[in-house]
């Protein structure tokens, strides 16, 4: 059996004869009550002030962003640039433990530190704590907090 | 092309129908703000898109009757997804205020505008835009961008379709007491 298809229109609405609605009394009735509705509602709930955001206000935050994104943009320029430097110059805590321990450590030997004339290398030598292995540095730790004053010092 | 003080204008021209739009729309004073302050910045934001071929206020009902069907579909959805969750939930709206129901949504759902709401998305924006905002049927089918006899053909439809509504739900009112778990057998 060939397809056949039937459209079926809706109901078409009464006009009159100026092309307006011809709405039956009930609907007129339903159509008055909606009104009076939206009315009552509006009236009772009124609209607050509007803050929808002007032009110039969307301008000015979008000027904010680029100010602040200006601003990210410097900062992350000059870390990049000091780690760039740093990674350049060599390992800054070395240098400054050297400078550190041959200002404050005294180039004599302390027989109560005989024992860890290993660990205690920064009286002598220059020696960078990047270079020791962990107990190594808790021993060089509490040789400062035993007797700060001859083991030297620690600068970061 | 809208500039800040077209914007300005028609902020404190419009914005008031705007809301009031909402308000029938969507049934509750705060999300009838957040729409027309969301319309007002689509406004703001995008101004410049306006050809200047229709009023203003044209525009902005079709913004705001964009923003409330996906507003509408994204509630759908999740509710549709708590369905899932808990299939044992009562299936069928409803209509009526419940005893915790904040008093600006029962106000809405006492309205007319709460049967309105179970309508289908072109007869419920034109009984809004004729009924509550009062536009010529002309302006409503610029705004839902249609011919005007679907126009006048979705409003008669709609007003019938709303009859219907109020008739099934009068009928259901009837049929239930008022507080299903009462024995009123010995009223009788």
């Amino acid at each position: 059996m060939p397809f056949d298809p039937k459209l079926i229109h809706a109901e078409e609405p009464p006009l009159t004869a100026g092309g307006d609605l011809d709405l039956p009394a009930d609907l007129a009735a339903l159509a008055q009550q909606l009104g009076d509705d939206a009315a009552h509602l509006s009236a009772r709930y009124p609209a607050g002030p509007a803050k929808a955001e002007t032009t110039t206000g969307v301008r000015r935050r979008a000027a904010s962003y680029v100010g602040y994104a200006a601003i990210g943009a410097a900062v992350a320029s000059l870390l990049g640039a000091i780690v760039l430097w740093e990674s350049l110059a060599g390992p800054p805590v070395a240098k400054t433990t050297t400078a550190t321990t041959a200002a404050v450590a005294p180039p004599v030997s302390v027989p109560s530190l005989s024992s860890t004339s290993a660990v205690a290398a920064p009286r002598g030598e220059n020696v960078s704590l990047v270079d020791l292995t962990g107990p190594e540095v808790e021993a060089l730790l509490d040789l400062l907090d035993r007797d700060p004053g001859r083991a030297g010092g620690i600068s970061f | 092309m809208v500039n800040r003080l077209n914007v300005d204008q028609a902020s404190t021209e419009h914005f008031a129908r705007i809301h009031r739009a909402a308000l029938v729309l969507c049934g509750n004073p705060w999300d009838a703000d957040d729409l027309a302050q969301e319309t007002f910045l689509i406004l703001a934001r995008q101004g410049g898109d306006f050809q200047g071929r229709s009023s203003v206020y044209t525009w902005l009902y079709g913004i705001l009757l964009n923003l409330e069907r996906r507003e509408r579909r994204r509630h759908g959805m999740r509710r549709r997804k708590l369905r899932v969750l808990w299939d044992n939930q009562p299936q069928a709206e409803d209509v009526s205020p419940r005893a915790d129901a904040a008093s600006e949504v029962a106000e809405w759902k006492k309205s007319l505008w709460a049967q309105v709401a179970n309508l289908p998305d072109g007869q419920r924006q034109s009984l809004v835009l004729r009924f509550s905002e009062g536009l010529r049927y002309e302006e409503i089918a610029e705004i839902l961008d249609c011919p005007l006899g679907t126009v006048k053909s979705r409003i008669f439809h709609g007003l019938g379709a709303l009859r219907r509504l109020l008739n099934e739900a009068g009928e259901e009112s009837r049929q239930l007491p008022a507080f299903p778990s009462e024995d009123l057998s010995h009223a009788v």
